[in-house]
């Protein structure tokens, strides 16, 4: 019963891996295909000296690690705040889950839109309070600009998982807490956070990993500027394999992306053990 | 005022605040979409005489319903052969424990490879058998996430669904196929209706395999949203129109979603 | 330590009212014990008292103070709960600490309480252990240690033994008693095992569908029930009720038989005759007070041990009564016996309200 499965994650899965490998092997471009032969490990070769692969991914690591943490500390907020019994909980969680539902090149042109410091409603409201932003046009604001988009959407996503946490929690310890005298503080700290630790590893991990791919707001918003400072690892691979063609570093790049995503996930896996023993 | 009822007053402001923050992006937009172009530009007016004009053209004059119907077409093949596939998986692997832990990681981990990996071989396989601009590009690329995805949904499923049900079945005379087919999966079919929107929905927002390996007469709907990033005056009302036509869909499907999102993942996630 | 006061408490949960106007004064010092059946509403009157509630209508005073807006960190009072909820991640030694901690006290002082507590209860080799690795009745005394160690001013407990097997259960019972005996601490204990209540409580408050049915010693809830729901919920096995009427000093059995009871000051009419079966006695071996022999047909014979629960029929009445196990031989299933009632025994209730007549 498994064969369908197995046959077909062969050929979606296995077999396009298998070949990007082969591919990042040769120097293989779209716009020379006849020169195309064997280069063993030159294409990895490359990457070390290519300034601006570090550059992006240098980029991507500033920008997963601040989204990231903003959206775990604003998901958990609103978990604990949708935890408690509030009237028209339901509502309110509905209505606060929807941006995550929404294609990203829809909420990057959204935010382009209000955040256009011609036309956008947003610099509006601040050119009334006296202050004149210009959200895309300089070097690590436009960076955080992306960063407030993807907290926009991906905040609830947080809280989703977050609260899923919270819920499935046993509810006598809180009891026994609020008897013994501790405030909601302690409690927090010493009861909520210590027993939400493997969720929170997991939800951590999962949102990492799809930060790291990090795209469409910068393909309808900044394309990767001003110069290079919002451009992603994803967007210069993209650029290399389907600008210039030069398909097998494209794929070797590719590569190396991969196995830095996996050290990175080994190491958030081995946090996840030791705080699961405690 | 009572502390507690400081306290209520406090997580409802709280919460209307961060409501706030979601809405008005939606509400700028259908805003924006039923202005006439000589107010676009300008933010400050709010009160105006609204026009229908983004909407007629993005609707009747634009190509966006062919492009919808593509983002429906493609979205429901992966669906189909995604659930057919990955439910006779799902249940080996939840009733025979076939492979151990080991497979059901492996399915996960295929998760966390970047698209940019299998994009590339994708592409040339399109490319040099002429497909690039058809379904078969995008459709295999979408199953190369989905497909694991929704086995490893529908193994937690199966996993909740007691194994007597079926047991019983076998009992009275069904092989184990019809058991599978006529107890198991109906069980199943409450949860794995409402996660099916949800990797309907998955396929429906892809940008980065879309753009790649569709183009022309076979562009999914967000590609043709991204179309509107240049930006001319002009367009921008019928690009917001675009826009909530790109969501709406899919922010009715969530609201179904929901119930059974918070204990799936509830359950996934503490594995 | 401290009185505890209830001032006409109600709770409301939407539509259902599981208090229902209820006053109560608990002795200072007293080891009280809220008795009866499951949805009775004791459970939610102790979590009243220790604010894990708030209260529809009505106040509480701890002490003297009212403490009907306090939130239950501020009342002073312990709680143990039913299955224990006792903090897993944390180990027992810190479990016990957590209320001084949370309170800031100083290490030195948490460390001496919560080793007392400790040493008191029989579990120091176990404080470095996590509740997992604990038995339910050592997590049980971990949940009291917890309690102890704050020193309040009322020891909560809900039902703490009920989730232990029969034998632990007694064992922890004798040491529940010791306890209070030690540190003489007001305590308010709910369960709905009525050996239990008698044997720890010195006052037992009888609830039923969230009103008090009666308060008192258990000397008194057993030998002098208030109403018929009392005495048929106190003694196993259940006291016997037989109706019939009452008519200058005679209690008609409805088979005919008369009981000469000669209670003058009891209203004529009809009446509930209750008698437990431990003042059921066969003929030439009753109390020197007794009624004259009834003639019986012996039903079935549940034999104990040391006692036998013999079930007989009194015309179309039936009865059970204890017959130790000396006596059982000269019985047999469907055969004649003479039985007596001991006369100071009896209990008389209205039948209409159920409330006691004698």
């Amino acid at each position: 019963m498994v064969i369908p499965l197995l046959l077909m994650l062969l050929a979606v899965l296995v077999y396009p891996m298998g070949s990007s490998l082969w591919v990042s092997f040769e120097n293989y471009r779209l716009t020379a295909l006849h020169a195309r032969h064997f280069v063993g490990l030159a294409n990895y070769a490359k990457i070390p000296r290519d300034a601006r692969f570090w550059n992006a991914m240098g980029n991507t690591l500033v920008f997963v690690s601040t989204a990231v943490f903003l959206e775990f500390v604003l998901g958990f907020a609103l978990a604990l705040l949708l935890h408690r019994r509030v009237r028209m909980r339901n509502f309110f969680r509905s209505v606060l889950l929807t941006p995550m539902f929404i294609t990203p090149v829809a909420v990057g042109l959204i935010f382009r839109f209000m955040l256009n410091s011609e036309f956008g409603i947003i610099p509006y409201i601040l050119k009334t309070i006296g202050i004149e932003v210009d959200f895309f046009a300089t070097s690590p604001l436009a960076l955080f600009s992306i960063v407030f988009i993807d907290v926009w959407q991906w905040t609830p996503f947080m809280m989703l998982l977050l609260l899923a946490g919270l819920e499935s929690l046993p509810r006598e310890p809180f009891e026994a807490a609020r008897v013994d005298g501790a405030s909601a503080w302690f409690t927090f700290r010493r009861v909520t956070f210590p027993l939400m630790r493997p969720v929170i590893v997991v939800a951590v991990i999962i949102r990492m990993l799809d930060a790291f791919k990090v795209f469409e707001y910068l393909y309808v918003i900044t394309r990767g500027g001003p110069g290079n400072s919002t451009e992603s690892i994803m967007y210069y691979i993209y650029r290399v394999g389907f600008r210039f063609f030069r398909m097998g570093e494209a794929a070797a790049m590719s590569y190396v992306l991969a196995l830095i995503i996996l050290l990175l996930v080994f190491l958030e896996f081995q946090l996840l053990r030791r705080a699961r023993s405690t | 005022m009572t502390r507690k009822g400081l306290h209520a007053v406090m997580i409802h402001g709280l919460l209307f605040l961060a409501l706030i923050v979601v809405v008005f992006p939606y509400f700028w937009m259908l805003l924006t979409s039923i202005k006439p172009y000589w107010l676009i530009t300008a933010p400050n007016v709010w009160i105006f005489r609204p026009v229908l004009d983004n909407w007629r053209e993005v609707l009747f004059e634009s190509k966006l319903p062919l492009y919808l119907l593509n983002s429906l077409i493609v979205g429901g093949i992966v669906s189909v052969i995604s659930v057919g596939v990955g439910s006779l998986a799902a249940y080996s692997f939840s009733r025979f424990n076939t492979g151990g832990t080991p497979a059901r990681f492996a399915i996960l981990a295929a998760q966390m490879l970047p698209p940019v990996v299998l994009v590339i071989s994708i592409f040339l396989m399109m490319y040099h058998l002429r497909l690039l601009k058809t379904y078969a590009g995008i459709i295999v690329a979408h199953l190369s996430f989905i497909l694991p995805l929704v086995t490893w949904f529908l193994i937690g499923f199966f996993d909740e669904v007691p194994r007597e049900l079926e047991e019983q079945a076998m009992v009275d005379g069904y092989t184990r196929f019809q058991a599978f087919y006529k107890v198991g999966l109906p069980n199943v079919r409450a949860g794995a209706a409402a996660a099916g929107c949800f990797w309907f929905v998955l396929s429906w927002n892809d940008f980065f395999y879309a753009l790649i390996l569709t183009g022309g007469p076979t562009k999914t709907l967000p590609v043709a949203v991204a179309g509107f990033w240049t930006f001319r005056g002009i367009e921008m009302g019928q690009m917001a129109a675009a826009i909530i036509v790109a969501i709406v869909p899919v922010v009715t499907a969530s609201f179904f979603v929901q119930k059974h999102l918070v204990k799936g993942l509830g359950g996934g996630v503490k594995y | 330590m401290a009185e505890v006061v209830l001032e006409h408490v109600t709770k409301r949960f939407g539509d259902v009212v599981a208090v229902k106007d209820v006053s109560l004064t608990i002795a200072d010092g007293s080891f009280t014990v809220l008795l009866g059946p499951s949805g009775c509403g004791k459970t939610t009157t102790l979590r009243l008292i220790a604010g894990l509630e708030e209260v529809t209508a009505g106040r509480i005073f701890i002490g003297g103070r009212d403490v009907t807006r306090l939130e239950p960190k501020d009342r002073n009072v312990a709680m143990v709960f039913q299955n224990y909820a006792l903090y897993p991640h944390l180990k027992v030694y810190d479990n016990i600490a957590f209320g001084l901690k949370a309170a800031k006290r100083p290490r030195s002082e948490i460390d001496r309480k919560v080793r007392e507590a400790a040493r008191l209860l029989g579990i120091e080799d176990l404080l470095n252990r996590r509740p997992r690795q604990l038995s339910g009745g050592q997590q049980q005394r971990v949940a009291i240690g917890r309690a102890i160690v704050r020193n309040p001013n009322v020891f909560l407990f809900d039902e703490p033994l009920s989730n232990l097997d029969a034998k632990l259960r007694i064992q922890m019972r004798t040491e529940l008693l010791r306890l209070h005996r030690r540190l003489k601490t007001t305590t308010i204990y709910v369960t709905h095992d009525q050996e239990e209540a008698m044997t720890l409580g010195d006052t037992v408050v009888v609830m039923k569908e969230g009103e008090i049915m009666q308060i008192g010693t258990p000397w008194e809830i057993y030998n002098r029930p208030r109403n018929i729901f009392v005495a048929g919920f106190i003694g196993s096995p259940e006291m016997n009720f037989l109706h019939g009427t009452y008519q200058r000093g005679v209690f008609t059995l409805k088979c005919g038989v008369e009981l000469g009871l000669g209670l003058f000051e009891v209203p004529e009419g009809e009446a509930i005759l209750g008698v437990r079966p431990d003042d059921v006695y066969l003929a030439g071996h009753g109390p020197p007070d007794r009624s004259d022999p009834l003639s019986a047909v012996v039903d079935v014979i549940e034999f104990l041990g040391s006692r036998a629960i013999v079930s007989i029929s009194l015309g179309e009445d039936r009865l059970r009564m204890v017959v130790s196990d000396a006596l059982v031989g000269s019985l047999e299933e469907g055969k004649e016996c003479r039985v007596v009632f001991d006369r100071r025994k009896l209990h008389l209730f209205d039948p209409r309200t159920g409330e006691r007549l004698n």
